[in-house]
């Protein structure tokens, strides 16, 4: 057996996945060879290490809510409509010159006719364009734990 | 016969007076609504007063269920909702909540702070989970609107 399969049994042997008489086997070439005992030690010793510090990560919030919130993202991005479909190439060449269109017809607007000036303060007294509505934009996640009893909104701001 | 009148009287009187009970058992909503406050942090000394321990039942449900490593009972007031009987509970200076029961479409919950609807939302009746309304606060803390069947 070459070094490699021995090397090979060795990790077989620290695993318990040897047959017994394999690992009688491997345990008796450990025991008697100062080589096979260095081995398997940095084996076992690798083993430990990693074992203890292998990441637990952790969610900060409870499974079935976790899981519900993804459900809910799911839902809520199958909800949105469809793309529409592109407009046709001619719209982009009209689309500058009725922005020109309309900057004159602003511009017109604001002269005044008799002595060629503009009226600013004719834009004190027009009504505003639109009104913001002064309720915030919230957002609401909705999970119920039948488990716990618990129905839980969770209210978030954008 | 006339001790079997009296005897059916008693029963109809009776059944009449469990019926009606039922009924109004039925109509009325009874909870708890408890304004809490999670953090991780431990309870500032300046409010040593004014926060709570959260009871422990309803602590081990929120630990389950959120993140914050404590939880403080902010104030609680009971209250009784009928049908046709709107409630307007205030819980803080910039908390309130407007309970309104319906005989059809269940119970209209609306959370107001700083005196602007933030919530507003229909849930069945009668109310058998805990309803938490929740958000987060500054300070990575959350708030917690809790309404609680009794």
């Amino acid at each position: 057996m070459n070094t490699r399969d021995m090397h090979l049994k060795v990790q077989a042997y620290l695993d318990n996945e040897l047959s017994p008489a394999e690992a009688r086997k491997v345990g008796t070439w450990i025991s008697s060879n100062p080589e096979g005992r260095d081995l398997f030690n940095e084996l076992k010793e690798t083993r430990e290490i990693l074992m203890q510090n292998e990441p637990v990560l952790k969610l900060p919030e409870s499974r079935d809510f976790f899981w519900s919130k993804i459900e809910r993202e799911i839902a809520a991005a199958e909800r949105l409509p469809a793309e529409p479909e592109p407009r046709p190439w001619w719209t982009r060449l009209l689309a500058p010159l009725a922005g020109t269109v309309a900057l004159f017809a602003l511009l017109f607007s604001l002269v005044d006719r008799g002595s060629g000036h503009m009226d600013l303060s004719q834009s004190h007294d027009a009504a505003p364009l639109h009104q913001l509505e002064g309720a915030p934009d919230v957002s609401t996640i909705t999970f119920r734990s039948e488990a716990e009893g618990v129905t839980v909104v969770w209210l978030s701001t954008q | 016969m006339q001790l079997v009148r009296n005897w059916a009287l008693l029963v109809l009187v009776a059944t009449a007076f469990q019926l009606s009970a039922a009924d109004d058992a039925k109509a009325e909503q009874k909870f708890a609504a408890i304004l809490i406050w999670g953090t991780d942090d431990e309870k500032p000394t300046e409010k040593e007063k004014d926060l709570k321990d959260v009871d422990p039942a309803l602590k081990e449900k929120f630990k389950k269920i959120f993140k914050w490593k404590n939880y403080f009972e902010v104030t609680r007031t009971n209250a009784s909702v009928k049908v046709g009987e709107p409630k307007h509970l205030k819980l803080s200076k910039k908390c309130e909540v407007k309970i309104n029961q319906t005989e059809k479409e269940g119970m209209d919950v609306e959370l107001i702070g700083e005196n602007k609807t933030v919530y507003k939302g229909k849930h069945s009746m009668p109310l058998k989970d805990i309803l938490i309304l929740a958000g987060d606060d500054k300070n990575a803390t959350a708030w917690f609107v809790v309404l609680k069947p009794e």
